[in-house]
């Protein structure tokens, strides 16, 4: 069961002071948050690089992670993947880092290191032995100042992210249908309505002289945020921080705008064949705030009482009762921006989707009509709680995830009070949230169905297959090593 | 703090650490999928399935709800050798916590109707493999390379032999599976040892005592020549190629020095076949080779997915690689670099108290005594170019060769076909059983 990623934020920050207090019961909820202590500093380079440390030095270990506020929604029609694919080329080489180089001074270490790219930004970000963390600055440093892009290095790249489509889209059962649902549910709201994968034909018609423009554009100091977590001492990380990344020059970064996302007046349906597919599946999406709005919460906290685990609603009733469904999942995506409140499934043999989207809308309007157990909202806290302890223990989602709070909210102490929020929601709110966001007009329904034969092609089917160009949205990140 | 000690005859590994208020609590049988019976493959990890599905006089559903209240995870793994009960919880709740897997673990209600449940459960399970590509690619490849030796023969079952399984299997297998020589205790976390002994006495009494029950395995022997198997899905764009051979067994001599083989040639990103296949072609978004481990000698595999048109381009080059590899081993550079990676990486697989158990539940398991952790560096670092050339020269038969893709048969066919040293090529439909 996929917990929100606004969640998954949360699990892995808090600090060892979690360790010294007893974690509270639901009815403990206004308590002061057991994140309190969490070590967070923030500072500021003059040319606007955003840095946050939060020095642990429990395991010998340090983790580096830069963020970048470019994603694909800052892409531009007619480039779509292109933020992903710019993502590769910064392990092509920088003034003073061959190709493949960047991969070797870590891995010589016995680090590791990654890149990713999903629609809302884009991160770079490597674990070493603490008396290495120079090395991983410089590295980062030393893309942040100069790409090294050659014609040779970029065709080897897109050959590289084609592959990664066929390998994680075009060749996967339902792989599609992410991001058809998003398409369908964003309708004209580009940023979110397209993938962070992107079209073949985009990536195809993808410019050389576009990498050092987007890398002009987008990457400068003043829009990125460094963060490190682990065994390091404040003073000397920070003064290593200015060394490397101080006299990188700043400019001014193109402002994101949007537009608004047009409301849904009536539910969108459709049915797409898959033939990668064996067995029928469904999406199920309903708009909702951003992530970290109010009423978020309570929605995170319905999709837990909803789909979270073997003692869940949804799980109980559909999976283990009635015996139509294989595997459900329930969350939110947990957007910047406009978001969606998601429901997935894969049908057991012989049954097909209309029964089951049935009962999931009757659910979610018992909830609306006469709320959630005690009980219920006692578990969901108690999951959250352990949630936010299970994710304690590593660096580099410290480091991660405090990166992504400074960027996405302008703080990344925020985290400290972030399980508060959680265990703050009452059954009322859930109860308020199941009523105000699942009308019909705000649903998208998109059903999946096998065709006969692998691979014989599509049969006729909706919207789909009426000669519309396909744009896919995002549904996870886009990494540069395989995972 | 690391410590073992015996509680009942069984070995219990504690990583005690209190940086968090959590513990994992680990409960292993020696075992796993290769108790299986002839003919009812996939009984074990049914077995194993139904042991979550609640104890004598517990529905399921209360045993799901007692877990979630807690707070705690559990899941049930099963490997061909093991099976693992692994469960998280705040340290306040690890009593009843360690009550309620005891109960599971001895007192499991095997239900008719969940065993009807788990099996279409399981049946539908098994079609969804076909859907994988690269899942399908792996079950393929494993069984073309090690026939009917219990290595080559699914842990899940198939639909025949999942469809024949009984409630009696079920519990004579129980009986089987569950004894006290089979029993290896973990736990890592914010727990003592004297806590821990004193909840295990409690709750693991009087294991049932019927002498460890000897595993069997015999050596695997492989045909000779490239065999290649396409399994024919039509429409793909691109292939799951697969290439297997003989590699090595848990206490083999030659362990560290082909450790650190497999990792210059296709452990790591900046390794020979990665460099070859991805950075200067751009042929695969991953190409990569893996050590299995096993009592005997288990598959040493490489993985790629070219597209159909890169497929025999890419299937050769590899070949060449290996061949080239294992006549010549790995330069003085990969080699440092290979070691530099392993033994500097070690680090982080030993961060956290978890971690550090699951390390040492492996070691136990495969009886390579509790040492191999701490000499793990030090061995790796003795690795000499000499050491890794013999190694390979000594385990590794690329003549000898199971190949499989995913993919269009009417292209990879002949395209595989041509490969040098293939003796033989069959096709198969995604869908037969495996």
């Amino acid at each position: 069961m996929k917990i929100s990623a606004a969640l998954l934020a949360a699990l892995a920050l808090a600090s060892l002071a979690l360790a010294q207090q007893p974690a509270p019961s639901s009815a403990e909820g206004a308590r002061p948050s057991p994140l309190a202590s969490l070590p967070v500093e923030r500072h500021t380079l003059s040319n606007g690089l955003r840095v946050v440390l939060s020095p642990d030095r429990t395991v010998p270990t340090v983790a580096i992670a830069v963020y970048y506020d470019v994603g694909s929604r800052n892409e531009e029609r007619g480039r779509s993947g292109f933020a992903h694919l710019f993502e590769h080329m910064m392990f092509q080489g920088s003034a003073n880092v061959g190709k493949g180089e960047h991969f070797q001074l870590i891995m010589n270490r016995g680090g590791t290191l990654n890149g990713t790219t999903n629609h809302d930004r884009t991160n770079y970000f490597e674990t070493l032995p603490s008396n290495e963390l120079a090395l991983g600055l410089w590295l980062e440093a030393d893309r942040m100042r100069s790409l090294a892009v050659t014609a040779e290095n970029f065709e080897n790249q897109r050959e590289v992210v084609k592959e990664e489509r066929r390998q994680s889209y075009d060749n996967q059962p339902y792989a599609l249908s992410h991001l058809r649902i998003n398409e369908l549910a964003y309708g004209d709201y580009w940023p979110y309505a397209h993938s962070t994968i992107g079209e073949m034909q985009d990536l195809e018609n993808a410019p050389l002289e576009a990498v050092q423009e987007f890398f002009d554009r987008y990457y400068r100091p003043n829009n990125a945020v460094l963060s490190i977590a682990g065994d390091f001492e404040s003073a000397e990380a920070l003064a290593l921080v200015e060394r490397y990344f101080g006299t990188i020059e700043r400019r001014d970064v193109p402002p994101y705008e949007p537009g608004e996302l047009a409301p849904q007046t009536a539910e969108r349906r459709e049915t797409m064949p898959d033939p990668h597919a064996e067995l029928p599946a469904f999406h199920m999406a309903w708009h909702i705030p951003p992530n970290r709005e109010e009423d978020h919460y309570a929605l995170e906290l319905l999709a837990l009482v909803l789909g979270d685990g073997e003692s869940s609603r949804l799980y109980q009733e559909l999976v283990k009762r009635r015996e139509i469904v294989q595997r459900i999942h329930v969350g939110t995506d947990d957007r910047r921006g406009p978001d969606l409140f998601s429901v997935f499934a894969i049908m057991a043999s012989g049954q097909s989707p209309a029964v089951a989207q049935e009962v999931i809308v009757r659910e979610i309007q018992s909830i609306a009509a006469r709320g959630i157990t005690e009980r219920e909202l006692q578990k969901v806290h108690n999951r959250v709680r352990a949630y936010f302890v299970f994710g304690l223990q590593s660096n580099m989602s410290r480091a991660r995830q405090l990166a992504e709070y400074e960027l996405y909210y302008g703080d990344a102490a925020l985290v400290r009070t972030e399980l508060d929020r959680y265990l703050a929601v009452t059954r009322a709110d859930i109860q308020r949230v199941a009523g105000r966001y699942f009308d019909a007009t705000n649903r998208t329904v998109l059903d999946v169905m096998p065709t006969t034969g692998a691979g014989e092609g599509a049969g006729p089917g909706g919207a789909f297959f009426r000669g519309e160009p396909l744009r896919f949205s995002p549904s996870t990140d886009h990494a540069t090593v395989p995972r | 703090m690391s410590t073992r000690f015996v509680h009942e005859g069984a070995p219990v590994l504690l990583e005690e650490s209190h940086a968090l208020p959590l513990v994992d609590f680990v409960v292993a049988l020696r075992g796993g999928a290769l108790l299986d019976p002839v003919g009812q493959e996939g009984l074990t990890r049914m077995m194993a399935r139904l042991l979550r599905r609640g104890v004598r006089g517990q529905p399921a559903a209360e045993v799901d709800q007692a877990l979630a209240l807690l707070g705690g995870r559990l899941s049930v793994t099963i490997a061909r050798s093991s099976i693992r009960l692994h469960g998280s919880v705040l340290a306040r709740n690890l009593e009843p916590f360690v009550a309620l897997v005891a109960r599971l673990v001895r007192e499991p209600a095997l239900r008719t109707g969940d065993l009807a449940r788990a099996k279409r459960r399981i049946a539908d399970e098994l079609r969804a493999v076909r859907d994988d590509d690269g899942a399908l690619a792996d079950r393929h490849l494993r069984r073309l390379l090690f026939g009917d030796h219990p290595y080559g023969l699914p842990v899940g079952g198939t639909l025949a032999s999942i469809r024949a399984i009984r409630r009696d299997d079920v519990v004579a297998q129980h009986t089987r599976a569950v004894h006290r020589g089979a029993f290896v205790f973990g736990a890592a976390g914010a727990v003592t040892q004297d806590e821990l002994a004193r909840l295990l006495s409690a709750h693991f009494a009087d294991l049932p005592t019927r002498g460890r029950e000897r595993l069997s395995v015999p050596a695997p022997k492989i045909a000779k020549g490239r065999r290649v198997l396409i399994v024919d899905k039509k429409g793909r764009s691109q292939t799951q190629l697969g290439m297997a051979t003989l590699g090595i067994k848990a206490k083999d001599p030659h362990y560290f020095p082909f450790a650190v083989a497999d990792a210059a040639f296709g452990g790591m990103f900046t390794s020979r076949l990665m460099q070859e296949v991805r950075a200067k072609r751009g042929w695969s978004y991953g190409a990569s080779s893996q050590i299995g481990v096993g009592t005997q000698r288990e598959a040493w595999r490489v993985f790629s997915h070219p597209s159909v048109e890169n497929a025999h381009a890419c299937a050769a080059l590899e070949l060449e690689l290996m061949e080239r590899y294992v006549a010549e081993g790995p330069t003085v550079a990969e080699l440092r670099r290979a070691k530099r990676f392993l033994a500097g990486s070690r680090c982080f697989e030993e961060d956290t108290a978890a971690h550090r158990l699951d390390l040492r539940l492996s070691a136990e398991l495969f009886g390579v005594g509790d040492d191999h952790l701490a000499r793990y560096r030090r061995s790796i670092r003795a690795v000499t170019r000499e050491d890794a050339q013999r190694a390979l020269q000594a385990r590794l038969k690329p003549r000898d060769l199971a190949i499989v893709a995913v993919g269009a048969a009417d292209v990879l066919g002949p395209a595989l076909g041509a490969l040098p040293g293939v003796t033989e090529v069959r096709t198969v439909a995604f869908d037969a059983p495996i």
